[in-house]
């Protein structure tokens, strides 16, 4: 009874082992496809860094920290960002929903007479740099998100591989191994009691 | 005459502490931050510094440039306040008229701030109260409680613009956007101040003329504007933001440049305009940035300043030639600091340089 119901459930335990397999398979196709994506928005989010930083360097030298901070009091908003749950593969991603970023000029909250263009070209950069920041939050967190699945997948393909299964195995290695004793010493006994007659 | 005999020859006395062309040189040669910081020292920039320094130990150069940064303010602050008390009886008027622009700016900054709802301190930071309203009326302006508090200061001390204010706030209603007000309160700056000077003799000319050369530059930069920025709007539309003060750059014009495809044919369509010449001045670049063509219009804003000190040596020329010079050599102060500061290469900051004379 015992054999059967072990026999059973490392049948079950090799089913989801494939099964586990599998689902780390595509976890790891989709988690290259995604860190090509994240090294393409990083690489282009540092573009777009280093030429706000050239533009905010010239602003500030043209215009002085006190124009700059003003402009900035002016130009405060609040941007409003909702974050979703997708569900793939059993597992939740989160999704970053926002809306537009980069304003015209004349929509920063100053007069666009009475504001320099250093100013508005700092504005406008650092809008896009945003926009590319907030790009990019969808896709590290699905990124991070498939890592970690990743990671736990694998603890349970090895817990599965190296703990359950092996033990299973064994434990029915010693249950055959103690019915087959059983077995040849009851042969034994029925060939004494035969020669015995 | 009599009004500016006097005033000039401090003006003059102010313009010899400028820096010249050797103390850039010096300035630009120099290949350590700390370096350039001792050249400065030793020139009219060593007390503002001086004080600035005081009280803080070694720091890194992006905080030293802060610090820097925030002398200059004063030392600008300092000069053009100065230069201001130099003037009486009609004179003072007309430079009040002058720097009615300054107190347009300070305005701004405090309404901005008290829409930010930025502590006092931080407030006063972002001003340069230079103009009728000085350090005490501004500090008094920044700690008001309310926007509206601030238009009912302004209407109890009888200033010129609490009417756009009071005007630009009710346009504001219930929406966070200062566009409306501060573009009432440009608009009445120059219009009004352009006007009130409209009929008079060879010095109110001459304020009229660097009034209505703002203007244009002002027209001309949001023209462009719309062209960086690809936006198809109707003229219509974009005329919202044209300042109609009379100036050189008419509305015409500034429809046409409008509708041009983009940078490059918008700058070769200015050919009619007294600014035909912008175009050859950044044809060579390969790609025509807005801050440089601002850059270049910055230097024949100095130009048109000596241009209008010419005529008459005894007149308002020299002031209005004084301020330009003095906010442009802070300009170059900070780009040259700056530039240095992250490595810039000389050729890449003097692209930036307005020298003058040049």
């Amino acid at each position: 009874m015992n054999l059967l119901l072990l026999k059973r459930r490392s049948e079950v335990a090799q089913r989801g082992l494939a099964l586990l397999r599998s689902k780390r398979e595509a976890l790891m196709r989709e988690f290259f496809a995604v860190m090509d994506r994240v090294v393409e928005s990083r690489e282009q989010m540092e573009t777009l860094m280093g030429q706000a930083l050239s533009t905010l360097t010239l602003a500030l030298s043209m215009e002085g920290r006190a124009s700059l901070r003003s402009a900035g009091y002016a130009a405060k908003r609040t941007l409003s960002i909702e974050l979703t749950e997708r569900n793939v593969w059993g597992v939740r991603f989160p999704e970053v929903h926002y809306g537009p970023v980069i304003r015209a000029f004349d929509a920063r909250g100053y007069s666009v007479s009475g504001v320099s263009t250093h100013i508005d070209e700092t504005a406008r950069r650092f809008e896009q740099v945003l926009e590319a920041i907030l790009r990019n939050v969808s896709v590290e967190l699905r990124l991070k998100k498939l890592g970690s699945e990743t990671k736990k997948v694998t603890r349970r393909i090895n817990a599965l591989n190296e703990v359950m299964i092996p033990a299973l195995a064994r434990e029915i290695r010693n249950i055959r191994q103690t019915l087959e004793e059983h077995e040849r010493e009851d042969l034994f006994r029925m060939k004494r009691f035969k020669a015995g007659d | 005459m009599a009004d500016y005999a006097y005033t000039n020859a401090r003006i003059r006395a102010m313009e010899g502490r400028l820096l010249n062309r050797g103390q850039y040189e010096s300035l630009l040669g120099c290949a350590i931050f700390d370096g350039l910081i001792e050249i400065l020292k030793r020139s009219p920039y060593a007390c503002p510094l001086e004080q600035a320094f005081t009280g803080y130990g070694p720091a890194d150069p992006v905080g030293t440039v802060a610090r820097i940064d925030e002398a200059l303010r004063r030392d600008l602050t300092q000069n053009l306040t100065v230069l201001r008390c130099f003037f009486s009886n009609r004179s003072r008027e007309l430079i009040n008229r002058l720097f009615l622009l300054w107190d347009v700016y300070n305005l701004k900054a405090v309404l901005r701030g008290k829409q930010a709802a930025a502590p006092v301190e931080e407030i006063l930071e972002t001003t340069l109260p230079v103009g009728i309203l000085d350090d005490f009326a501004v500090g008094e302006l920044a700690r008001a409680p309310t926007m509206q508090a601030v238009a009912h200061l302004l209407e109890t001390w009888r200033h010129p613009l609490s009417r756009p204010v009071s005007t630009g706030l009710d346009l504001l209603g219930e929406t966070d956007n200062l566009e409306p007000l501060e573009s009432e309160l440009d608009r009445f700056a120059v219009v009004h101040t352009s006007r009130l000077v409209a009929d008079g003799n060879d010095n109110d000319r001459a304020v009229r003329d660097y009034l209505l050369f703002l203007v244009d530059k002002a027209n001309l930069l949001t023209a462009l504007r719309y062209l960086a920025e690809g936006s198809a709007l109707s003229s219509i539309e974009a005329g919202r933001h044209f300042l109609k003060a009379g100036g050189r750059f008419t509305r015409t014009h500034y429809e046409a440049v409008v509708g041009a495809r983009d940078i490059r044919d918008g700058l070769a369509g200015l050919d009619a305009t007294p600014y035909g010449w912008l175009a050859g001045s950044v044809s060579d670049k390969e790609h025509i940035s807005l801050p440089l063509v601002e850059r270049k219009l910055d230097l024949v804003t100095v130009r048109k300043a000596a241009s209008l000190s010419r005529p008459d040596p005894l007149g308002i020329g020299l002031a209005i030639l004084y301020i330009e010079q003095k906010t442009n050599e802070v300009r170059n102060i900070r780009m040259i600091l700056r530039g240095k500061a992250l490595g810039m290469l000389n050729e890449q900051i003097e692209e930036w340089l307005v020298l003058w004379p040049a």
